[in-house]
């Protein structure tokens, strides 16, 4: 029955985001432009030594491109719930939605999967054009160690998604963990460039960020075949993010819940 | 045991202030439903009459535990509606009128298909029942996405989603809103003979016209500003010798403030 209920979630976001013909399009553009803009950086301090990038082999384009695409990934886990509840309350569809015998918490998760799908290609993409087309060098080979950061960096993010979804929910708009976690920590946690360049209390900020454990401990292992030894100090912070965060996260929902039935908001948007 | 039951059911809203003006006026909390007390038998057509904002659709959000009342207590088939949410959905279904409802940009088979597997249907079963349903409402078009469907096919499809899931108590809110009168006619007919006389269902529905709650009720409660200002069948009503619209007008017509709080 869940599986049946993913599966016609699924199809109906295929089908309304297949009926904009365009959309497709540019987004496909829109990988495209971000990885020639990165290319292009990347060329100009082709022949500079940076020695902020020593550890991660030195090639800018290669940092900059793993920082982009799992900020995104890893953003789009963020943004992923409270996006389903503040769409479902402008379409008018969350009434229908919460009066069927299905439980709000499946609702979202299954309402998340397309996109979590759609980001994950789009991260593909990124990697497949660096490497065919822009001989972009990644060392895939501690497959393992991808995973353990991928799953620890996503309960977070996650947490932090159902914090800013029941944000929405009880809100309507203004939702800090979205400003804050998403917007800010592409910038604190080093997306773009490496943190050593960030005056110190930049640099502090940055260590409440989930995302700078996420990038270090990936750029380790992508750019330069960090070890598992190598990584527990960044998989351990995630860890105990994933444990204060989860539990608060689950708890907000709840509250957020009760406040929409308290003002009969859930159309509301 | 009644298939709805209120017990001093209030709901008062708390709008909250504007807290960007220095001079905006402290907010005045809303009364919607002050100590409301109603029972419905099953197999009963029961219809709240009433003028715009006297808080009908607050009214059938809290029976569909959509809203939290403030005080009191609401009973669908003896289950709390706060309490034991979770059955109440099984129990009930709901017919919303707003057209917004559904998603524009899927076909009408489509959108049965997805809400009903919300239902805990299997895709299998929906797509029997729906087309037995799309066949008995007389849906046009049922592969036409749903934003070119004309308003009676929307509302004929809110109805069918709701007959989907197999309620034993439906909720409309205002059905008729905005059909045209040879389509609102086949509807209550449809209401009438097939949901209730044939399916023993249990039929609740909100309505601001009087001409429909004559036709196709068993009982009506007359409300205005949150209260129910009379409740009977047609004939009790009528006791005075006035007709049902004379009786509406007196009732509504005594308009105080809100109660204050």
């Amino acid at each position: 029955m869940l599986f049946e209920k993913v599966w016609l979630f699924l199809k109906r976001d295929f089908l309304t985001t297949s009926s904009y013909k365009f959309a497709f399009f540019w987004d496909a553009a829109g990988i495209i432009g971000t990885i020639l803009t990165f290319f292009f950086i990347g060329e100009l301090f082709k022949n500079s030594h940076v020695p902020l990038l020593d550890q991660y082999g030195g090639d800018y384009f290669s940092f900059v491109i793993i920082g982009v695409a799992f900020s995104s990934y890893l953003g789009s886990a963020l943004g992923n719930f409270g996006g389903v509840i503040g769409n479902e309350q402008g379409l008018g569809t969350m009434e229908a939605l919460i009066m069927t015998p299905t439980r709000v918490s499946t609702i979202l998760v299954a309402g998340s999967v397309w996109n979590l799908l759609f980001t994950t290609l789009r991260v593909a993409c990124y990697f497949l054009v660096g490497i065919f087309f822009f001989h972009m060098d990644l060392k895939m080979t501690n497959l393992p160690a991808i995973i353990t950061i991928l799953t620890l960096s996503m309960i977070p993010f996650i947490s932090l998604g159902i914090i800013s979804a029941s944000f929405i929910l009880a809100f309507k708009r203004g939702d800090p963990i979205s400003f804050l976690f998403h917007g800010a920590s592409k910038f604190l946690a080093g997306a773009f460039f490496p943190l050593g360049i960030l005056p110190l209390w930049f640099k502090k900020l940055s260590l409440f960020i989930p995302l700078t454990y996420s990038l270090r401990a990936l750029r380790e292992v992508l750019l330069a075949e960090g070890t598992m030894k190598e990584l527990w100090p960044e998989l351990a912070v995630l860890l105990l993010f994933s444990i204060i965060l989860f539990p608060i996260s689950l708890k907000c929902f709840k509250v957020a819940l009760k406040m929409a039935k308290q003002q009969g908001s859930f159309c509301q948007y | 045991m009644y298939a709805v039951e209120t017990l001093n059911l209030t709901k008062i809203f708390r709008p909250a202030r504007n807290m960007f003006s220095l001079k905006s006026p402290p907010v005045k909390a809303i009364t919607a439903l002050y100590q409301l007390n109603l029972q419905i038998r099953k197999g009963e057509i029961f219809a709240v009459l009433g003028p715009n904002g006297a808080g009908k659709t607050t009214l059938i959000k809290i029976l569909c535990s959509l809203i939290t009342p403030t005080s009191g207590t609401a009973l669908i088939n003896g289950y709390d509606v706060i309490k034991d949410e979770d059955k109440i959905k099984s129990l009930i279904g709901l017919v919303i009128g707003e057209e917004r409802s559904f998603y524009w940009r899927l076909t009408g088979r489509e959108n049965l298909e997805f809400f009903g597997v919300l239902h805990n249907l299997s895709l299998r079963e929906v797509r029997k029942k729906a087309e037995a349903i799309m066949e008995l409402l007389e849906i046009e078009d049922p592969d036409k996405r749903f934003h070119e469907y004309s308003t009676g096919n929307k509302q004929k499809l809110a109805l069918a989603r709701c007959l989907l899931s197999n309620s034993e108590i439906i909720f409309m809110d205002e059905p008729t809103k905005s059909l045209d009168p040879g389509v609102a006619s086949r509807l209550k007919k449809f209401i009438k003979e097939v949901l209730v006389e044939k399916g023993k269902k249990t039929v609740f529905f909100s309505t601001h016209m009087i001409q429909e709650a004559e036709e196709l009720a068993d009982r009506i409660a007359i409300m205005d500003k949150g209260l129910i200002k009379a409740c009977g069948s047609l004939n009790e009503l009528k006791v005075n010798g006035d007709s049902l619209l004379d009786l509406f007008n007196r009732v509504t017509a005594k308009r105080g403030a809100r109660i204050a709080i």
